[in-house]
């Protein structure tokens, strides 16, 4: 194995300049679309204290985190999440606003994933928005419409949103004897549509059989929104249930009519971090990839733990998945990383060789430059894999370009080589 | 219609699976005919049958590499893949056991060490238990650890126990019962639902027939 000088640890790596700048392109586009509605872009630290993370239940287990120790001997870990740091934040600076507050963040988040493969990656980068102080079904919509928005705009089609509402498994839960061992079993169970055990399970429960039905139902409850809205009415067992069902319509309805019917379906099994999410939750899948790629839903529980009161709701996507999405459809249409000039010079024109440099990149043109006292062919030869469209010799008496293999042109001086370009 | 990729693995599986898909009309001659390519194609249904290792099949489903994996439940507990485990196919039944030599005294007060080709059940089952113990992994030919005192005691699939009695050794405790499960990936099961779902729902009743039957 490579001495450890000359390679970086398992789970992260370095990034090539193709793929930053197609990062770099989403990024740019995600910013300007959050930014077009009023979100606010945000920083948290990239470590903070362990407790802080150690405290919310539900979201990350502690031996995922990447810990470090202070000079005061305090447990540190690197930033495993977004959204909870920034509800700290928000939760601390902002305690007597009594309006809303919208912010957005593009930020790295850190976890050790020790699966058997190394595969998984320890440093991911995450961008997502946060919608604190807002509880009604109008925030909830502007989310999921702003999730569908950011894939729409990185030119994918086939993706589907999938709603759950974590709310009316709670209620169901709220209803029942069992312990919170056999709650655990019972959530994986569903979470994983594992019928069978999961009938296995409640059959070694002393639940009412009527109670059992409705709890083996729900792994089902998944698909066309209608059709599942209905099932889960007609199973309801109480008022409660029937009130979460019914802020789940509202907000398909809402979607629906705003043109992304096509875009959702419902699976109210979806019932994952449930101590964390309290209302409606999200995932986002894009045809051809396995894992989701944004994740999201209301949290109003959260800002409490920090001696708040927001309700709160967002989403977060994971960029680096996203970015082996979409980095097909950029192969096809040869985004290449390109140089549009390289002005080339012998010491005595080195002054004017540079004025014909900065002219041109004061035009947008991307321009590199160089003395070159060699053969002219031997500098073509080695910038070539720079990827360069056209090479610029500046003389004395005139500039000649050059591109490919035989057109040359040569121009009297910089104000001719200006009308032609801009022409 | 949109193409489903399968990844079966190979081995104890391997049989009941051909076979249940060949009763669904889903049927690759050139796999009968003990080809050793690892990947089939059915161009007219669109399915795309891949060979996998078997404990392999969880990490092709979760990434999305396959759509659809059938795998025992012993490589499902030992991975532990983010999936959805849509059907018990019934098959490939067996049980995950605790063996040991017959006069295995119990060692109060004393480490337990467990040799086993499932870590991660061994120390589930006797963390479960509020035992501490040591593993140690063994690739194959795990019976022979009690016999020439590697570990105390394994942990193994039993199918019909005959390898434990050949070699002296019997079933101390049961930990689970086991079976051939259908896996599907979550991405795959929410973008690709139409052909995804009945193909489940064709096999689901392909399974309810041979209960009946038997």
């Amino acid at each position: 194995m490579l001495n450890e000088s000359k390679r970086v640890p398992e789970g992260v790596a370095d990034v090539h300049s193709f793929d930053l700048e197609i990062k770099e392109k989403v990024t740019a586009s995600l910013k300007k679309l959050y930014k077009s509605y009023g979100y606010r872009q945000v920083q948290t630290p990239t470590f903070e204290y362990y407790d802080l993370f150690l405290e919310i239940k539900g979201t990350i287990d502690k031996e995922k985190m990447v810990k470090l120790i202070d000079r005061d001997g305090k447990i540190l870990v690197l930033r495993p999440d977004a959204t909870i740091p920034i509800a700290r934040m928000v939760a601390t600076n902002y305690k007597n606003d009594d309006t809303y507050l919208k912010f957005s963040y593009f930020t790295n988040v850190f976890r050790s994933n020790d699966g058997q493969q190394s595969l998984t990656s320890r440093e991911l980068t995450q961008a997502g928005v946060e919608f604190f102080g807002k509880q009604d079904i109008e925030a909830d919509v502007e989310v999921i419409t702003l999730a569908i928005k950011s894939i729409q705009k990185l030119g994918l089609e086939d993706f589907k949103i999938d709603l759950g509402q974590a709310n009316y498994f709670k209620e169901l839960m709220n209803i029942s004897t069992v312990s919170n061992e056999q709650l655990r079993e019972i959530r994986k169970r569903i979470e994983q549509k594992n019928v069978s055990e999961l009938r296995q399970i409640l059959d070694a429960t002393d639940l009412n059989e009527n109670y059992k039905k409705v709890v083996l139902a729900m792994p089902m409850l998944y698909g066309k929104p209608e059709n599942v809205m209905e099932k889960a009415e007609n199973i309801a067992l109480n008022e409660e249930m029937k009130r979460e069902l019914n802020h789940l319509r509202q907000v398909y309805e809402r979607l629906a009519d705003a043109g992304y019917e096509d875009y959702l379906s419902i699976d109210l099994g979806l019932i994952n971090d449930l101590n964390y999410y309290t209302g409606i939750i999200f995932q986002g899948y894009v045809k051809g990839y396995g894992k989701p790629v944004v994740v999201g839903g209301r949290y109003d529980q959260l800002t409490k733990q920090f001696g708040s009161d927001l309700p709160a709701t967002g989403f977060g996507f994971y960029l680096d998945d996203l970015m082996e999405v979409i980095k097909s459809s950029y192969m096809d249409e040869q985004v290449e990383m390109s140089s549009d000039f390289f002005v080339v010079y012998d010491e005595k024109n080195r002054k004017k060789g540079l004025a014909t440099a900065d002219l041109l990149r004061e035009y947008g043109f991307i321009v590199e430059s160089d003395i070159v006292e060699d053969k002219l062919e031997n500098c073509v030869k080695k910038v070539q894999r720079r990827n360069i469209a056209c090479i610029l010799q500046v003389k004395e008496d005139a500039i000649v370009s050059i591109r490919g293999k035989e057109t040359r042109k040569a121009y009297k001086d910089i104000e001719e080589l200006k009308s032609e370009i801009l022409t | 219609m949109d193409e489903i990729k399968i990844a079966l693995g190979k081995g104890r599986l391997e049989k009941f699976t051909l076979q249940a898909l060949q009763e669904m009309g889903i049927e690759f001659p050139e796999l009968k005919k003990g080809s050793r390519k690892l990947i089939f194609n059915d161009t007219e249904d669109k399915i795309r049958i891949v060979l996998v290792k078997a404990s392999d099949v969880p990490t092709y489903v979760e990434n999305g590499a396959a759509d659809i994996g059938f795998v025992g439940k012993d490589t499902l507990l030992e991975q532990g893949a983010d999936v959805f485990e849509v059907l018990d196919l019934g098959f490939g039944k067996c049980k995950f056991a605790v063996a040991g030599l017959p006069d295995q005294a119990t060692k109060p007060n004393q480490k337990l060490t467990v040799a086993t080709k499932y870590p991660k059940v061994a120390k589930n089952f006797y963390n479960n238990k509020g035992v501490s113990v040591e593993t140690i992994y063994l690739n194959g030919s795990v019976e022979l650890a009690p016999l020439i005192g590697l570990s105390d005691v394994i942990v193994d699939i039993v199918e019909t126990g005959r390898t434990l009695k050949e070699n002296g050794l019997v079933v101390l405790e049961d930990i689970s019962e086991i079976s051939a499960r259908l896996i599907v990936n979550k991405a795959s099961f929410k973008t690709k639902t139409e052909r995804i779902h009945s193909f489940i729902n064709q096999l689901d009743d392909l399974l309810k027939k041979h209960s009946i039957q038997n």
